[in-house]
């Protein structure tokens, strides 16, 4: 023990000799104290450091999601089948709302960054006006979502039917279990199902007529989503859905938020006497990490 | 107090000239990001009509979704121009865990099936 220690201290001492001697400079420059070696300020590296834990959450949300999509692979809905609406316009328009929800996201993350740019030159008419017009972007969004919120829960108006316990057993011989399972009807006038299972030219497999009775005897009628089950598909689809959404969702809302606030100091005139508008930085990382997490949001919820 | 000046010794003003490069550029990354995720809205709708194999288009989707998020934090977030240490670490254990955590899923997610069909 006493050895032990005995090493370590001439370790220390020939080791503070040898910088003194040779890497005094060097060491001294960046990391011996009294400055930041990451040349930022404290409260901008914190920032840094939480957006780097909050993108590990969304990590983990979005790797389970695609491990629970990929393990009820034959019963997940297509996002292109379930997100098919636009305002004032009728018919199927798959991708094209969410689109637009990501042109205004990214839209207000060019007008966050231009507010940022503004700060840098002390040009505080500059950050007024494009810190405004983030606000309204996000503002814009959150509406967006809502929307689209009530779409998903209200759903379509034939709905689809969740079969209850029991085996049917498809044209080619495979026997599949029906407890729970949503089918969807192929029109409004409800005379054909649309089973959830493929065949080998990847079409659905369809029931009508008396074995379209006997399958539904005991089924339940289904319309929209919710947390315990959704006219779409399989309710792990909804969970996720409104879980990583709401998330993501609660985030926009937090960033409007905290916009708002750095934006009423920039009127009162509080960074200007500070000197620098390094507040305005600040939310906008994070204003852009709200958009990131969009862009994969958007991938992997409505391309994939 | 002491916080605001440790602030203001990392910044600098920044000149009309060097705002107006920075604006060109951020305008230059809005072209970009906009016409990706076009390019994306366009593959999810047309690739069966174009004949593309799925595959094709999921790996496509995931490229283009790294590039924007690397457009995003490089240019938008400035940290390509931050010092190399806090780039570092930044990018380092976030790609590393995220990638961990993928691969981990990747990996053991094959013994969910059969621990369904064997253990209850």
């Amino acid at each position: 023990m006493g050895l032990l220690i005995c090493i370590f201290i001439c370790n220390d001492v020939e080791i503070t000799n040898f910088m003194s001697q040779h890497n005094h400079t060097a060491v001294k420059s960046d990391w011996s104290g009294g400055i930041s070696p990451f040349k930022t300020s404290y409260g901008k590296l914190m920032m840094w450091f939480f957006l780097v834990s909050d993108a590990l959450t969304f990590s983990g949300f979005l790797v389970a999601y695609g491990f629970y999509r990929h393990y009820f692979i034959d019963v997940w809905p297509s996002a292109e089948n379930v997100f098919t609406h636009f305002p004032f316009l009728h018919g199927n328009h798959p991708l094209l709302y969410v689109g637009l929800m990501t042109f205004i996201l990214i839209m207000s993350s060019v007008t966050m960054v231009l507010a940022v740019e503004s700060g840098q030159r002390l040009y505080k008419k500059g950050v007024k006006i494009w810190l405004s017009l983030t606000i309204v972007g996000g503002l814009i969004f959150l509406g967006s979502q809502a929307w689209e919120w009530g779409h998903f829960i209200k759903g379509t108006e034939a709905g689809s039917v969740q079969l209850s316990t029991g085996y049917y057993q498809l044209p080619d011989g495979e026997v599949k279990s029906t407890d729970g399972v949503i089918a969807r009807w192929s029109d409004s006038t409800k005379q054909e199902l649309i089973l959830p299972w493929k065949n080998k030219d990847d079409a659905y497999y369809t029931v009508n007529g008396t074995e379209l009775v006997n399958l539904t005897k005991k089924a339940t009628q289904v319309q929209g989503a919710n947390l315990t089950v959704n006219e779409y598909g399989h309710k792990l689809f909804g969970n996720f859905f409104f879980f990583i959404t709401g998330f993501h969702g609660l985030h926009v809302f937090s960033g409007v938020i905290l916009n708002l606030i750095v934006l009423l100091n920039v009127f009162k005139g509080t960074y200007e006497k500070r000197g620098h508008y390094e507040m305005v930085e600040k939310v906008g990382l994070y204003w852009h990490f709200v958009d990131l997490v969009w862009v994969f949001i958007f991938t992997f919820f409505y391309l994939i | 107090m002491e916080h605001q000046d440790e602030s203001l010794r990392y910044f600098h003003k920044k000149t009309a000239d060097e705002g107006a490069h920075t604006r060109k550029l951020v305008w230059r990354i809005f072209w970009i990001l906009l016409a990706v995720t076009s390019l994306e809205i366009l593959l999810g709708l047309y690739y069966k009509e174009w004949e593309l194999s799925w595959n094709f288009v999921k790996t496509t989707f995931l490229l283009l979704t790294v590039a924007k998020a690397y457009l995003i934090v490089a240019y938008y977030m400035h940290l390509k121009h931050e010092n190399s240490f806090l780039i570092k670490i930044i990018a380092i254990p976030y790609i590393v865990l995220a990638v961990y955590l993928t691969l981990l899923v990747l990996n053991e997610g094959i013994y969910s099936d059969l621990m369904e069909r064997w253990l209850w």
